[in-house]
């Protein structure tokens, strides 16, 4: 029902884009807060079947509180500094977490072994730099558009995507949070292997995990997204298409350690 | 009698890089308004060059030169463009149609910005050019007074120019949607003249931070920098001025580009490759067209900004049919004041031309009947005027009636001068 809902608003969000009007936004926004309010309650009824409100312990909780997240992100920013086509482009990305969730939720519900504080760390971080990442995705996505309007001198004030400048500073600061975050979690599950050795999910050869390879090259790719500071030819366009290559990577490497056996 | 044609080309015929080399600056146009007199004697020229349109009026005698493709001869002749180049763009337009279209012209409803009030100013100009080098006589000279005139009546009695989006507005929703914040943002105005001015006026709405005026004449750029509280900067330093400005306007008069992609290249570098917005709305253009292939480099020349205030034309429906309906109106009663004016004295003229014919045969009678009474003689004289006002009334009422004056009328009148040998009016030239 959230995933419906959500799928929803983020349809009434493209329709407001197209048509301005009140009673779209007031259909979306409702959509989406009743969306928000059954992924919290199937989130709370989750955490108490299984006795703890800790978060996050198997996939389904994770993305869902993933999606969550996400879509309160949205709703915060709508209210205190509004970007008419965030709600398009971020709320298909809670759509697809919250249908993750209930996919692989069902199909492959592993519990998280909680070894030791570096785990919570790690979890926290990664999970949460995936959120930021979805964010930088989607402010770059729509610097993107918005430079192509601009370019091709097709500047629409109608439907306004918000201006490159804080668009880039949005992806900028999303994907660095998220990057920082990411390194928080690289570091804490190195240091979780570290402290148990080959005692982990993932096994004595853990250098040769995909996870491990696939979290590189999200970090490698937000690095250089991050690198306008020291190459300022990496900002703009080149800086927004990374921001979506990381995000498409770190989705792929979260969907990837849901097939890979113990892996999480 | 005269026949009025126009030649020309627009912003919907032909492309910023044709008009721009078809463009004459004021020098130009008087040299091609002397020229045109001594190449087509008796003949009234009007020459209306804008960045968005170069046309000529014509007002010629029937059958005579210039015909289009002389017309078309002398205008690639005097900007060196070659005629094949402009052939495919030109539009020719003769009798009424030339009315109807200056009166367009003039109202704005011909230009891209609707209900835009500089093209009356620039109208005004070429016809004020062609007085002083007395190519407008006295077909041009009333045409281009009406079209003045109904030029000014569209654009305040109809709320075509109040709601109007001007290309300053434009460039200020455009800058908007590249920048956040305008406080820390610098605008750079190369050039210092009134298209400069008044689009600093739009852009002064932004608040920016800091306000650079450059112009090769000092005098002009601190005097434009005293009105909009800019700082006037040396032009000889304009690559420096580049790399601090995030807002550039180029307006200069320049034949050839002010700002290469090299020298916009090296801005970029130095300004870390922060997005800069360059609108240039000269013509000629002062920044060259492959600047718009660098990176975070939005540029927007006239044509793409007046693209932008063309999707606006579908949103003042209201305005432009009762911009029309003036404008019709107004075509109508030039045509029937034309045409009464040049019916007038020729009428007259036919009339005294077979009165006299008749008082000659009458005489002649007269000569032969010595016996004839003054009473009898009064007849006769009353009898012949009444033969001569009625075979004349018919074809006079046909003329009256022939609503066209440029179509029927004109016609007529030329079939009769033609016909009956009549010089035509004392004042020459007619529609």
């Amino acid at each position: 029902m959230a995933i419906a809902l959500t799928a929803l608003a983020a349809i009434f969000a493209l329709l407001r884009l197209r048509k301005p009007g009140n009673a779209l936004r007031l259909a979306g926004k409702s959509s989406q807060y009743w969306a928000i309010c059954l992924g919290m309650a199937a989130l709370a009824w989750h955490c108490s079947s299984r006795g703890s409100l800790l978060l996050p312990e198997d996939n389904f909780e994770t993305l869902l509180a993933l999606g969550l997240l996400l879509a309160i992100f949205v709703v915060y920013m709508q209210r205190v500094r509004p970007i008419p086509a965030l709600d398009l482009f971020l709320l298909p990305i809670v759509a697809l977490m919250l249908a993750s969730a209930a996919v692989f939720g069902r199909l492959n519900p592993s519990t998280y072994h909680t070894d030791s504080y570096w785990s919570w760390a790690h979890r926290l971080s990664t999970f949460g730099s995936a959120v930021a990442f979805a964010v930088a995705a989607a402010g770059g996505g729509m610097y993107l558009i918005a430079s192509a309007r601009l370019r091709r001198k097709t500047p629409s004030s109608t439907t306004p995507l918000g201006n490159l400048e804080r668009l880039e500073n949005i992806t900028h600061t999303a994907a660095a949070s998220g990057f920082a975050m990411l390194t928080i979690g690289v570091i804490t599950g190195l240091l979780r292997i570290a402290q148990n050795g080959s005692h982990t999910e993932l096994g004595p050869h853990w250098i040769a995990s995909p996870k491990i390879w696939l979290a590189f090259g999200v970090w490698v790719v937000y690095a250089l997204a991050l690198h306008t500071p020291i190459n300022p030819a990496m900002r703009g366009r080149r800086s927004a298409l990374l921001s979506i290559v990381g995000f498409c990577l770190m989705f792929g490497t979260l969907i990837a350690v849901q097939f890979m056996p113990g892996s999480h | 009698m005269h026949r009025l044609m126009m030649l020309g080309l627009n912003h919907a015929t032909a492309k910023l890089d044709l008009r721009e080399k078809l463009a004459f600056d004021s020098a130009q146009r008087d040299a091609a308004l002397l020229a045109f007199r001594e190449r087509f004697a008796n003949c009234e020229f009007v020459l209306l060059s804008t960045c968005n349109r170069v046309e000529v009026y014509v007002a010629r005698q029937p059958n005579h030169s210039p015909q289009a493709a002389e017309l078309t001869q002398f205008l690639a002749e005097a900007r060196g463009v070659p005629q094949r180049e402009i052939q495919g763009h030109l539009y020719e337009k003769s009798q009424r149609s030339v009315v109807a279209h200056l009166f367009a012209v003039a109202s704005s409803l011909d230009s891209m910005v609707l209900g835009e009030t500089q093209i009356l100013g620039q109208v005004r100009e070429a016809y004020d050019a062609a007085c002083r080098h007395q190519t407008a006589g006295s077909m041009l000279n009333p045409l281009f007074q009406r079209a003045l005139a109904v030029g000014k009546q569209v654009l305040t009695e109809t709320p075509l120019a109040e709601g109007r989006l001007s290309i300053a507005s434009v460039a200020v929703d455009c800058a908007r949607q590249i920048f956040n914040t305008f406080a820390d943002k610098t605008v750079l105005s190369i050039g210092a003249g009134k298209m400069a001015s008044l689009m600093l006026t739009g852009l002064a709405e932004l608040k920016p931070g800091k306000l650079l005026i450059c112009n090769r004449d000092p005098d002009k750029a601190e005097d434009l920098a005293k009105k909009y509280g800019g700082i006037p900067a040396a032009w000889e330093n304009l690559a420096d001025h580049l790399t601090v400005a995030d807002i550039v306007l180029t307006s200069t008069g320049s034949a050839t580009p002010i700002l290469s992609k090299a020298m916009v290249e090296s801005a970029m570098r130095r300004r870390r490759y922060k997005p800069v917005f360059l609108i240039d709305i000269a013509v000629p253009r002062d920044i060259a067209a492959d600047v718009d292939q660098l990176e975070n480099v939005y540029l927007y020349n006239l044509d793409d900004l007046q693209q932008v205030v063309s999707t606006t034309r579908a949103q003042r429906g209201a305005s432009l049919e009762a911009a029309n309906k003036i404008l019709a109106e107004q075509v109508e009663q030039f045509a029937d004041w034309n045409r009464a004016r040049e019916l007038g004295p020729l009428i007259d003229q036919l009339h005294r031309r077979w009165h006299a014919v008749a008082q000659e045969e009458l005489q002649r009678a007269l000569g032969k009947l010595p016996e004839i009474s003054a009473e009898q003689r009064q007849h006769l004289e009353e009898l012949s005027r009444r033969i001569v006002n009625k075979l004349l009334h018919e074809p006079m009422r046909q003329l009256h009636q022939s609503k066209d004056a440029h179509g029927a009328a004109a016609k007529y009148l030329h079939a009769m001068e033609k016909l009956f040998g009549l010089e035509g009016p004392q004042d020459p030239p007619n529609t």
